[in-house]
């Protein structure tokens, strides 16, 4: 890490081998992670992005106890014979109550699971368009929209190379103190690219390290079972010992009514000094029925998967047991997942998340594009296997950057667009950012010489929609939003039309780059063949003066999705699989 | 506080900037003085160190330290950005956000 030592005999050696790595297993998943990292530092956002796809839905929270006596009533209502229940309290960033609970017979092959969103005012259901929201990026960052448990692997195995390109990048930057601050584009070419990605990566450092090594770290039962069988005879038995709030408890089959809840939640925010994050009812209306209080994700750093709880008995109100305190392994992990998924930030921590996150995505960009750049710089005319090489990975890399920006904004398009009553319209929502997606891919290998202009520009332009769109189909726009106060539309809004700034910047030095090598032509370094010079244009040079900013912005760009958070995050609804993001063990 | 510790941090990275060989010459043309390097190296330590206690004030030292950590890499982001375009004004920048903090910590 120290620059300039002397060298000790087989350093080079080291280096070049880790660079060698760092190359290659930076560019094999490079594409794959430029859309976790993306979709990833969306999922910050995951309740408001939810927010503004569901404008149709304006309600205000109520406090805890309220909203559970609320719950309480729906559900003894509407569904008195559910095995288990499931109440999430209304909090400033998610100001609905959610309620889901298993019903006791579901059809073959189902898991029964009914979900409803109350109105906490009213203790009415709400209904709106059908849309996964926030909850599609943030699948999409650790499932990437493929099978169970295959969208899960790759997603790790893309994890694992991220990992090894980070640390192999370390040993192989040969100055990381005597370059820390410098950035210098105007030297064009593999050299702004380098200086670019050097500054990206090593500024978010404890960011990227952090936020790679604790991905895998949260999907550790699925990648490294082996600790668990051998000590536990089932998975199943390891979940109920480490995750206790979640254990299911048997029923006695003797009818008893359940108590009132909201006096227990009472007695637990009393005890906790905090707020309350979850209500797990299991067997309601029988003499076996407990009542599991967890206190908010949002209340501790080290609260991500597991938090303080509190069993009740729920024909009787006794207590029958409680955690506070975790071992200290249990604490560790709790530490290591919590920071992952960062839901204990209050808002500036949660702009800083997002903001360093997309630090991260412009980081595989420009390191996607050093790639380019590096080999058009020793690239001789004429030598056409090194172009096809770089035509594939110049192709991938347009199509990508600009086209998952692209997807995004697209996404967000067919919300608005599509009818709200339209069935499966959730669906078509995902296949707009696929098509999208797609659509620049293919786009991107037609048009090789215009691809980065005109795509940059074309996700500049769908960024930009957004904000206008909204406003011609709700009344929630900007003009709206802005004199209310309302931050969550607002800064949605908001984020989109910078984004689109960004990108409309980057699609211009990209097309100066494309004109540029054509001026002038003649000098030896422009004398390349026709595909190489095109390809360098459009990447290489455009993005050269841009480096940073091309990808920085692009990444932030592409962030522009990102609404103005709000209050402190209540673990989105994930009450049946409470270690869901681990990949629940089968 | 929170803005006082991104000032901290902002402001400590100038110092550590301008105590480089480097950008010095850079800006002033000149070799960097002995006389300066060391005050400025150790100005620029002290206030990331000092940025780190401002935060941990408000938010409590586990809070404290992940959001010092976010600030710490957005304020040396936006340093070099702005260093890279208007080196001149980074640095101004940076003395300003040197003297704004301790009135916005007292305030």
């Amino acid at each position: 890490m120290k620059a300039a030592q002397p060298k000790a005999p087989g350093e080079e050696g080291l280096r070049q081998s880790m660079s060698w790595l760092h190359t290659w297993a930076g560019l094999i998943f490079g594409w794959v992670l430029f859309a976790m990292f993306l979709t990833g530092s969306l999922a910050f956002f995951r309740p408001e992005i939810t927010r503004w796809m569901q404008p149709e839905i304006q309600v205000q929270p109520v406090p805890a106890v309220q909203a559970v006596e609320t719950a309480q009533r729906y559900l003894a209502g509407h569904a008195p014979d559910a095995r288990r229940w499931f109440i999430t309290p209304p909090s400033d960033r998610e100001p609905l109550i959610q309620l889901l609970y298993q019903t006791p017979k579901p059809k073959p092959g189902e898991r029964g699971f009914v979900r409803v969103k109350l109105d906490p005012a009213t203790g009415q259901a709400v209904t709106a368009r059908q849309t996964r929201g926030g909850d599609f990026f943030y699948r999409f960052h650790f499932e990437l929209e493929t099978a169970f448990p295959w969208g899960r692997w790759l997603a790790s195995i893309a994890g694992m190379f991220m990992l090894v390109a980070i640390i192999s990048g370390i040993i192989t930057h040969k100055k990381i103190f005597a370059d820390f601050f410098t950035f210098r584009p105007k030297k064009g070419g593999q050299r702004a690219w380098m200086d670019g990605h050097n500054v990206l990566s090593v500024l978010g450092l404890p960011f990227h390290l952090m936020i790679t090594f604790s991905g895998l770290v949260l999907f550790m039962v699925m990648l490294m079972p082996a600790g668990i069988l051998a000590v536990y005879d089932t998975p199943r038995d390891y979940t109920n010992e480490v995750f206790k709030s979640s254990r299911v408890t048997p029923p006695q089959n003797r009818p008893a009514p359940l108590v009132a809840i909201a006096p227990l939640v009472e007695q637990a925010q009393q005890h906790w000094q905090g707020r309350l994050g979850r209500v797990t009812v299991n067997n309601p209306g029988d003499a076996g029925a407990t009542i599991t209080l967890v206190r908010s994700v949002s209340d501790g750093v080290s609260y991500g998967l597991l938090a303080p709880y509190m069993r009740f008995d729920g024909a009787t109100g006794a207590l029958q047991e409680a955690q506070d305190e975790r071992s200290a392994t249990a604490a560790t992990a709790g530490v290591i997942t919590g920071l992952h998924l960062g839901l204990f930030a209050e808002p500036v921590l949660r702009w800083l998340y997002f903001l360093v996150s997309l630090a991260g995505t412009a980081m595989v960009a420009t390191g996607l594009v050093l790639w380019i750049a590096k080999r058009r710089q020793k690239a001789r005319p004429g030598d056409a296997r090194e172009a096809f090489s770089l035509r594939l990975v110049d192709g991938l890399n347009a199509g990508t950057i600009a086209g998952v920006v692209f997807g995004v904004a697209a996404v967000f398009l067919a919300n608005r667009l599509l009818p709200a009553d339209m069935p499966g319209r959730q669906v078509w929502e995902v296949r707009a950012f696929f098509l999208a997606w797609g659509g620049s891919l293919v786009y991107a290998f037609l048009f090789p010489r215009r691809k980065w202009r005109d795509l940059l520009a074309v996700a500049a332009a769908a960024l930009a929609l957004v904000p206008v769109v909204n406003a011609l189909t709700t009344n929630r726009h900007l003009g709206v939003s802005l004199p209310q106060g309302d931050w969550v539309m607002a800064g949605f809004d908001l984020t989109c039309l910078a984004s689109a700034l960004v990108f409309g910047w980057m699609a211009r030095r990209a097309a100066m780059a494309r004109q540029a090598p054509a001026r002038t032509a003649g000098k030896p370094r422009a004398a390349r063949s026709e595909t190489v010079k095109a390809a360098v244009a459009a990447a290489a040079p455009a993005a050269t003066p841009a480096a940073t900013p091309a990808a920085t912005p692009a990444a932030s760009s592409t962030a522009a999705v990102f609404p103005v958070p709000h209050e402190p995050a209540v673990p989105a609804a994930r009450p049946q699989t409470p270690l869901e993001p681990r990949g629940e063990t089968p | 506080m929170t803005l006082a510790a991104f000032c901290l941090a902002y402001a400590g990275f100038s110092a550590l900037c301008l105590g480089m060989d480097r950008h010095y010459e850079d800006l002033f043309d000149r070799a960097l003085p002995r006389r300066h390097r060391v005050p400025l190296r150790l100005f620029g330590w002290g206030a990331l160190a000092l940025s780190l206690w401002a935060s941990a004030v408000v938010w409590g030292w586990s809070y404290g330290t992940v959001e010092w950590i976010g600030i710490l890499s957005i304020a040396g982001l936006l340093l070099i950005w702005f260093l890279t375009f208007r080196p001149r004004a980074a640095l101004t920048a940076g003395g300003l956000c040197a003297l704004a903090a301790p009135v916005l910590a007292v305030w």
